[in-house]
């Protein structure tokens, strides 16, 4: 059979995953704290045309997608009217404690929750917020107003840095993981990061780059289609020699 | 008697092999630093009319040699690609003459235009996949993605220190270039340093492919290879006709 077969279909494979991709980052262009996905592709394994000769020409078989990472950037800040609505000015992410390990998030969106005389600081799915210490942040209830000072729990939170956020595994829930490859989180420096209260961190996708990415993507997969259909007709043009 | 069946398939196999070196371009379109392929196919008419005398002496044939056409070598289109920003701090871009170099697994030094870059556990700059980039004096340490890599290639991070500068090379003659997997190129000669140059961070290069060229030379690659399978057909034919209508008076 003819190479250009496999290579088409890993065109077509290579752009379709391009499109997953990509079509993730658009249906996301509203959620809070997103941070668009990158993709990029590579070339792949090149066997030479002819065995045991020397200089011989070389032939590609295809492309793969390949993973660029998040887009870790700041993102646009929208304000809002909620008191514990927050958004970070700056590389910093909010730390916030799962059931299996901590998570990262630049999604401020964060709530109340109420155990006995303590009011803790959560998140939405009801996740821990973390201060730079890594403790829950907490406040006792006023006894005889019952109001909570909310201002004191957000001068509490932590903010954490990372010296290589683009390599951070995106988990649900617009929150990300840290790995090996991005470094430990490290408190941030005071002063790097201000957290404004009452603005909500939009998502960091562009519709039009994406728009312009996705026609890239469909145009690769029409010709990684024509490249599989020529492959196809030369093997009837074969077929048929003895017609 | 029989060397145009062989002659038509050498032919067949060459524009074959020339319609997978294209559809590999057509793939690779958007590969960042992807630089497209050329099938040159020569005759090689010339070896196989010689023949050998009484004496052992190589001798040109008197006969008609039985030609074929074989893929001798294949070409890269130097051109340069569309410079396309993406916004990430390890993308970059060569606007001019040159190349990265990066040290491959084996030691050897590779030379590509895809400035894709990425931060490996130890905190150096690398190619994903080949190795580790290499600055003026050696591998950069970067440790950070936070970096701000300035027109010659001088990268700070955002304290303003000096971590490296990447060095970028040209060969004196494209031909001596090698070409191997992943968009790299090996050089035998020494290269110089490139001084026409300008580099563009969060900015990647891509693809050479010009989709309109290889389309047409697909097309052509194929109607070559239909027009082969034609000739076969003749060929077979006129050998029916000797077969059975001579035979049969």
């Amino acid at each position: 059979m003819i190479n250009a077969f496999y290579t088409g279909a890993t065109g077509l494979n290579a752009f379709q995953e391009s499109m997953d991709v990509i079509g993730n980052n658009i249906a996301n262009v509203n959620t809070n704290g997103y941070k668009a996905v990158g993709t990029s592709f590579n070339d792949l394994l090149y066997s030479e045309m002819y065995v045991n000769t020397p200089n011989s020409p070389l032939i590609g078989h295809g492309v793969k997608a390949t993973t660029k990472g998040i887009e870790a950037g700041q993102g646009i800040t929208l304000p809002t009217s909620g008191k514990l609505d927050l958004a970070i000015a700056g590389r910093g992410w909010f730390a916030l404690e799962a059931e299996n390990g901590k998570l990262y998030t630049r999604d401020g969106s964060f709530a109340i929750s109420l155990s006995g005389n303590t009011a803790y600081l959560v998140n939405k799915d009801g996740n821990y917020v973390l201060d730079a210490g890594g403790k829950r942040i907490s406040a006792t209830i006023d006894q005889k107003t019952t109001s909570i000072d909310t201002d004191a729990l957000v001068k509490q939170i932590g903010i954490f840095e990372f010296a290589y956020p683009e390599a951070l595994t995106p988990v649900s829930s617009n929150c990300y993981r840290a790995n090996d490859f991005t470094g430990t989180a490290t408190a941030a420096a005071q002063g790097d990061n201000t957290i404004l209260v009452g603005y909500l961190e939009q998502s960091g996708v562009s519709i039009t780059d994406e728009m312009a990415n996705l026609i890239t993507a469909q145009r690769g997969y029409q010709l990684s289609a024509r490249v599989v259909q020529v492959a196809d007709e030369i093997e009837q043009t074969v077929n048929s020699l003895r017609a | 008697m029989f060397s145009g069946y062989y002659t038509i398939a050498s032919g067949l196999l060459a524009n074959q092999r020339n319609v997978e070196t294209i559809g590999n371009n057509l793939i690779n379109s958007q590969t960042p630093g992807y630089r497209a392929e050329r099938i040159v196919n020569s005759a090689f008419e010339q070896e196989l009319m010689t023949r050998r005398d009484s004496s052992g002496n190589t001798v040109l044939g008197d006969g008609i040699g039985a030609t074929a056409v074989v893929v001798d070598d294949s070409l890269t289109v130097y051109n340069p690609g569309l410079i396309k920003e993406t916004g990430s701090s390890f993308d970059v871009a060569i606007n001019g003459e040159g190349f990265f170099n990066i040290r491959g697994a084996d030691g050897k030094t590779y030379l590509t235009r895809s400035g894709e870059f990425d931060m490996d556990r130890e905190g150096y700059l690398i190619m994903p996949g080949v190795g580790r980039v290499l600055g003026k004096s050696g591998e950069i340490l970067v440790r950070t993605s936070d970096i701000t890599i300035k027109e010659d290639g001088t990268i700070m991070n955002s304290a303003g220190n000096v971590l490296g500068q990447l060095h970028i090379t040209a060969p004196e003659d494209y031909s001596t270039l090698e070409r191997t997997e992943n968009g790299l190129f090996i050089s035998e000669a020494p290269l110089n340093d490139s001084n026409n140059f300008q580099l563009l961070q969060n900015n990647l290069e891509l693809s050479n492919v010009q989709m309109n060229t290889e389309l047409t030379n697909l097309i052509a690659a194929q109607r070559a290879l239909q027009n082969c399978a034609s000739a076969l057909k003749t060929v077979d034919s006129l050998n029916r006709k000797a077969a059975t209508q001579i035979a049969a008076i």
